[in-house]
């Protein structure tokens, strides 16, 4: 293990540690650890988009068409090259938010474009994708030679139907409308209560990684780091 | 103007998209990929968007020494010094994202692996603890379907354990007795004779046959999970998808406008 | 009646450190425990275990550091399995501050089967060489024989010349191995360029030859002639079987994983890569024009990728499926989260999705089936005294309720 790693490792104990302190109550130590990630956090996604997006879908690709055209004199590579202008204009419209509602209406425009390309998508994506797929996933052979199989296809249909018919809000629930939503509920009810079984697990899991590296890569390491060392 | 623009562009995007959908041929598949990878472009600024108002936010609180203006000092801190990381690694090895800058104090797959890391995983660590404490305060078995859930719930938890599965389902039977006995005493005569008899049962069975309770308890979860919580899961997927169609046909349309009025 | 309220009501640091207590005392313990494998795991597992060797697996890394614990075992698994399998991994990531992760694992994943081959590897090396050195041997006895039979002194000189050549071709090579043992991409590109100086030097030093000598002695130049062509054949097959043992033994940056990196948009990506990869990824992660990477020659949609596994914690395997399952028919698997997987049966059941690995459970059952202990197996002890305690907890809050409530109403009474 080299220092990097064992000054790295004791940084990060550090601040698992602060932000453990949390439990306890709130405290500067918890507070410097969560500013501290507010200001990572955002220098990740400038980086990031720096690199990947200014450099490597603008910059570079300019420059490849560029040089393309300059050594054959292709039209497809100049209009390549110079077509980048509309997304990178309409990226600057964007970051116009940053300098108030006055100039900031202009990134109406660009955000006008994502929205309505994500809602076009948005609309093909979840019927072709999900609502087709799913409502046939539903209609199961209800007669099959496996009694078990059966039951679980009778269950299922009857659930995903009940289910959609308790969240029918137009019309008060009473009468058979009642009763389906009735055993709609009990349905929703069984579903979160799987739901929260496993996000227990999940959260748990959250918690052992962390008191995993304080036990071992923390604790256990700085030991063998010291016994290298002597 | 400035409002009917954005919403005309929003229709045309939105149309364009949908007809591509059903004429994928030329030209309009090379051009909705042109416009797809526009949309990719503008994702990439619209990452920087948020840089703006934490450096004046902060800045501002440093400048004037106002209550905890420390704390903003160690954001722009934190803000500056992994840009400057960024900046130096991308400069040495042509691409921020090297695996050798972890070997580098201050290199910024270092600064990834020992800052941001440890800080993003322990604050949802931290949830753990408050799930634990709010499951024991919310969940109380005082209706039939706070019951159901809390049966579901500890049912897919014994199933997914690895030991100790014998003693977390007798905890169970004695839940559901507690709970019938409750109930029968509470005037609830039938709710509580078959909670008390499914409590008793398991109690029994449980004890009588450990080995089959430890092979079946995966079962269980398992049929609980491919069974009623999918059908549950997909009617509410359904019903979600539909109120997606239906909020993307109203944006489309242009009946829907708040995202233009937030600028 | 007091500690029953008290048990409706404890303070809730009691719990956060009978947590603590329950989480670190079975970690400290390695307890191994055997299990049963779900059917979501088994599927996602017989879904890449069937695929041919040398099929394109692509992995999109959805997920960030806090989602670690669970979806980082399950990548590393899924990683090894896929060397294992001589599967082509194309790395990918829609979450900036999670691709790190994705890379680690991958990188990792190949240096540690370069690891668990290189005896193999070595073997493999070092018995092309010795092929090699009989016909260098050979060749340079070829040369002294004609050297004896038609003009000693001239061609004596010629010989060291071409003995230092070979020589300094084999010192490139092996000190290219030493400077690029983890690079193995620079090491190839080395070789291959020594093996080309080697070339030309050859061919100059042979046309120098041809030029002094043929006058004075045709035959003794066909001779060389033949000689050289023949080890020329010689050293190509070396190349070659060391390209080979190389496939076999080790993996590679560019010829059995990529990393193409980020890029912003998760939806337009997924559709757009339906049709061309390159249109959004013209590059790698460190500027290297994807058609130069030997493996993505040939891969340019959905089509020519066999299978996509998918580690999420949040809505981004279904962005997949909607998208590149329903309208270009990839097959697709997923890593994700407890809190996640219960919205993935459904897809499930309806055969959109392959399999898919469930949280720590589902990713130590993965490990269990590639036999392979990591992160999932040693915390599963703790998860599982983890849920024993909130089952307890509730039991006890219900039960204390009850009575406070039977308390209640007969006090009322």
């Amino acid at each position: 293990m080299n220092f990097s790693t064992i000054l790295g490792i004791w940084i990060a104990a550090t601040l698992t540690i602060a932000i453990l302190s949390f439990l306890y109550r709130d405290n500067p130590l918890y507070k410097f650890a969560e500013h501290l990630y507010v200001g990572v956090s955002v220098a990740y996604w400038v980086i990031y988009a720096a690199k990947f997006t200014m450099e490597q879908m603008v910059v570079n690709v300019f420059a490849d068409n560029w040089r393309v055209f300059l050594e054959t004199g292709s039209a497809t590579a100049f209009l390549e090259a110079w077509i980048l202008v509309i997304p990178t204009a309409l990226g600057f419209l964007m970051l116009t938010r940053w300098f108030g509602p006055r100039v900031g209406w202009l990134s109406r425009w660009p955000i006008a474009f994502t929205i309505g390309l994500g809602a076009g998508l948005g609309i093909t994506g979840s019927i072709q994708g999900i609502l087709l797929p799913q409502v046939q996933a539903t209609f199961l052979p209800l007669w099959t030679p496996d009694l078990w199989q059966v039951v679980a296809n009778l269950l299922l249909f009857v659930g995903v139907i009940s289910t959609i018919i308790y969240f029918y809000f137009s019309r008060p629930h009473k009468g058979l409308l009642g009763g389906v939503s009735r055993v709609g509920i009990t349905f929703i009810m069984v579903s979160f209560g799987a739901a929260f079984g496993y996000t227990v697990m999940s959260r748990v899991s959250l918690l052992i990684g962390r008191l995993y590296f304080l036990v071992y890569d923390w604790i256990v390491g700085t030991v063998d780091f010291f016994k290298a060392l002597l | 103007m400035k409002r009917t623009l954005p919403l005309i562009i929003t229709f045309l995007a939105g149309v364009f998209v949908v007809v591509t959908f059903f004429i994928p041929r030329e030209p309009f598949g090379s051009l909705e990929q042109r416009m797809l990878v526009w949309y990719s472009i503008l994702g990439g600024f619209t990452l920087l968007l948020g840089i703006d108002s934490l450096i004046k936010h902060h800045t501002r609180k440093v400048a004037r020494r106002e209550k905890d203006w420390f704390y903003s000092l160690v954001t722009l801190f934190g803000l500056f010094g992994t840009l400057a990381a960024g900046i130096v690694t991308w400069a040495k090895y042509g691409t921020p994202l090297e695996l050798a800058s972890l070997n580098e104090v201050g290199g910024f797959f270092w600064v990834y692996k020992w800052i941001m890391v440890p800080l993003q995983g322990t604050m949802f660590a931290l949830l753990a603890f408050f799930i634990a404490s709010a499951a024991y305060r919310a969940f109380r078995a005082r209706t039939f379907d706070a019951t159901l859930l809390l049966i579901a719930a500890i049912l897919v938890m014994i199933g997914r354990l690895s030991m100790g599965v014998v003693p977390a389902t007798l905890v169970l039977a004695v839940l559901l007795v507690a709970a019938g006995i409750h109930r029968l005493l509470i005037r609830k005569p039938v709710f509580g004779a078959v909670l008390a008899a499914l409590g008793v049962g398991l109690g029994v069975l449980v004890l009588a046959f450990p080995q089959d309770a430890i092979r079946l308890a995966p079962q269980v979860q398992e049929w609980l999970m491919s069974v009623p919580q999918t059908a549950a899961r997909r009617g509410i997927l359904i019903g979600v998808t539909l109120g997606t169609i239906a909020m993307s046909i109203r944006i489309i349309l242009g009946i829907e406008r708040t995202y233009i009025s937030s600028t | 009646m007091k500690f029953l309220k008290w048990l409706t009501n404890i303070d809730r640091r009691i719990i956060f450190l009978l947590m603590i207590g329950v989480v670190l005392v079975p970690m400290l313990f390695t307890i191994p425990i055997p299990f049963e494998v779900g059917e979501p795991v088994r599927k996602a597992f017989n879904a890449i275990d069937t695929l041919k060797p040398g099929s394109v697996i692509m992995f999109s890394v959805d997920y960030d550091a806090t989602s670690y614990p669970e979806c980082q075992p399950m990548i590393v698994a899924i990683t090894n399995h896929a060397f294992r399998k001589d599967l082509r991994i194309i790395l990918l990531g829609h979450i900036p501050t999670g691709l790190p992760l994705g890379q680690e694992a991958v990188e990792r994943g190949a240096a540690e089967y370069n690891q668990n081959h290189e005896a193999e590897y070595q073997q493999a090396v070092e018995h092309a060489g010795e092929e090699l050195d009989k016909y260098t041997a050979g060749y340079q006895e070829a040369l002294k024989t004609a050297a004896a039979e038609f003009n000693q002194e001239y061609t004596l000189q010629h010989q060291e010349t071409l003995d230092s050549l070979v020589f300094h071709y084999l010192e490139e090579v092996d000190s290219a191995a030493i400077k690029f043992q983890k690079h193995i991409f620079e090491y190839w590109k080395a070789v291959q360029y020594a093996g080309e100086e080697f070339n030309r030097h050859a061919a100059e030093y042979q046309k120098i030859l041809k030029g002094d000598v043929r006058e004075q002695n045709p035959g003794y130049v066909r001779i060389l002639e033949r000689a050289a062509a023949e080890y020329n054949k010689h050293i190509t097959e070396y190349q070659e079987a060391l390209e080979h043992a190389a496939d076999q033994y080790l993996k590679r940056y560019g010829i059995d994983f990529v990393n193409l990196g980020y890029r912003p948009g998760m939806v337009p990506i997924i559709v757009g890569m339906g049709r061309e990869i390159r249109d959004f990824y013209r590059q790698d992660y460190q500027n290297i024009n994807v058609d130069s990477l030997p493996m993505m020659v040939g891969v340019h949609n959905y089509d020519d990728v066999a299978i996509l596994a998918s580690f999420a914690h949040g809505i981004q395997v279904e962005t997949w499926i909607a998208f590149a399952g329903a309208r270009f028919g990839q097959q697709i698997i997923g890593g994700v989260t407890g809190v996640v997987a219960p919205d993935l049966y459904p897809y499930l059941q309806s055969g959109q999705l392959a399999g898919f690995l469930g949280g720590l459970k589902g990713a130590s059952e993965y490990e269990s089936l590639i036999e392979r202990k990591g992160l999932a197996t040693r915390g599963m002890p703790a998860q599982s005294t983890a849920h024993i305690l909130v089952i307890i907890l509730i039991v006890i809050g219900s039960i204390a309720e009850f009575a406070m409530d039977l308390a209640e109403r007969r006090r009322r009474r």
